[in-house]
């Protein structure tokens, strides 16, 4: 079979944050080339197997510098081929200490930031219940103490 | 590069932890041949890019980069320019630099790749590479799928699902895509160094050969 694959997707196989930097920003190749017309999200470049760069990043051991420099590019958690794969790559991101904060301006969208704070790190009874209700999407964040999460 | 050799054979265990030993020997010995030190530095001719402009349309209120059309022997159209609009200029400049297609190389005797002359019996052509314009034998030439090198490198009324390229051309794109794997960052900006990678292309399928 066939696997085509564009650079970014070789970079983030690699697992070297500093290529995907360099491609993604100092070359700007795209990572995202299309919005889903439902949700309005960003769909990420594709192989020829469908995998897409997040699908990617979770791939053998989580690159979590990868990742979140991917979710901070505005690529979705839930852009996936396999969508159970979402929580898990959730998992990872609130595991390694980041946390999703309200965009100003627009509460719709999350952004992730890096936190510091050990006590905003949702827990895995958060993550076994949002495996559980897929497909879902983060609603609200109250405080940066409790991660509310809606089916 | 002993490293990296490493790194790959611990990316391929861990995706597939049942191969065998012999399986990686192979990996090892074949990935060896696309590493910087086996550059073949003087076949590549850096290619030069078709001029491109890029000015700001008050009437779209969009940066518009304007690009030449690729020069064909065969094809006695004009030669006319295809425009593509942004918002940015930044956007706008980075495509100009991605997508311009390359300069023909004209009048050479021998070829690029080996240096032997074009007129002898057995060494046919000149044919000229996609990817960077350089003039090459049969022998030193490859077949390339279209995705390979950018829309604007071809002709638009062909309909060929390939494109000749130089062999300079596929090592390099190799040799990229295997630093890009194993996360070698000085690695792949030599390589990128170089002019002829393409950034958004996709690469050949050299997952039997290196992953």
């Amino acid at each position: 079979m066939v696997n085509n694959r564009f650079p970014i997707h070789c970079a983030v196989m690699g697992g070297n944050v500093e290529l995907v930097k360099w491609l993604a920003d100092k070359e700007d190749c795209p990572l995202a080339v299309r919005r889903d017309p439902k949700s309005g999200m960003l769909c990420s470049v594709q192989t020829s197997s469908r995998r897409t760069l997040v699908d990617l990043a979770m791939t053998g051991k989580p690159k979590i510098e990868i990742l979140s420099f991917l979710i901070q590019k505005n690529l979705s958690v839930l852009d996936t081929k396999d969508p159970k794969l979402a929580p898990k790559t959730l998992e990872t991101l609130l595991g390694a200490g980041f946390r999703f904060e309200k965009r100003e301006g627009d509460p719709e969208s999350f952004q992730l930031v890096e936190s510091s704070d050990q006590m905003s790190v949702a827990t895995l009874d958060d993550m076994v219940r949002l495996s559980r209700c897929l497909p879902c999407v983060f609603h609200e964040i109250d405080s940066p103490h409790t991660t509310i999460l809606k089916s | 590069m002993g490293f990296g050799r490493i790194q790959v054979a611990d990316q391929l265990s861990c995706r597939n932890p049942r191969s065998g030993h012999s399986s990686d020997g192979i990996t090892n010995r074949r990935a060896s041949c696309f590493d910087l030190v086996s550059m073949p530095t003087a076949q590549i001719r850096k290619r030069e890019l078709h001029a491109f402009s890029v000015h700001y349309s008050m009437a779209t209120s969009k940066w518009v980069a304007t690009l030449a059309r690729p020069t064909f022997e065969s094809s006695d159209e004009k030669r006319r320019c295809t425009t593509f609009s942004f918002t940015t200029e930044r956007e706008a400049r980075k495509f100009g630099k991605a997508y311009s297609p390359p300069k023909m190389m004209t009048g050479a005797t021998t070829c690029v790749c080996c240096a032997l002359p074009f007129d002898s019996e057995q060494n046919k052509g000149p044919f000229h590479c996609r990817n960077c314009g350089s003039q090459v034998c049969d022998s030193c030439s490859t077949r390339w799928s279209i995705r390979m090198v950018p829309k604007t490198y071809l002709q638009h009324s062909s309909s060929a699902s390939t494109v000749r390229a130089c062999k300079s051309c596929a090592w390099l794109s190799n040799a990229f895509c295997l630093a890009l794997l194993r996360g070698n960052y000085d690695d792949a900006l030599r390589c990128h160094e170089t002019g002829n990678v393409n950034l958004r292309c996709t690469f050949a399928d050299i997952s039997r050969e290196a992953m």
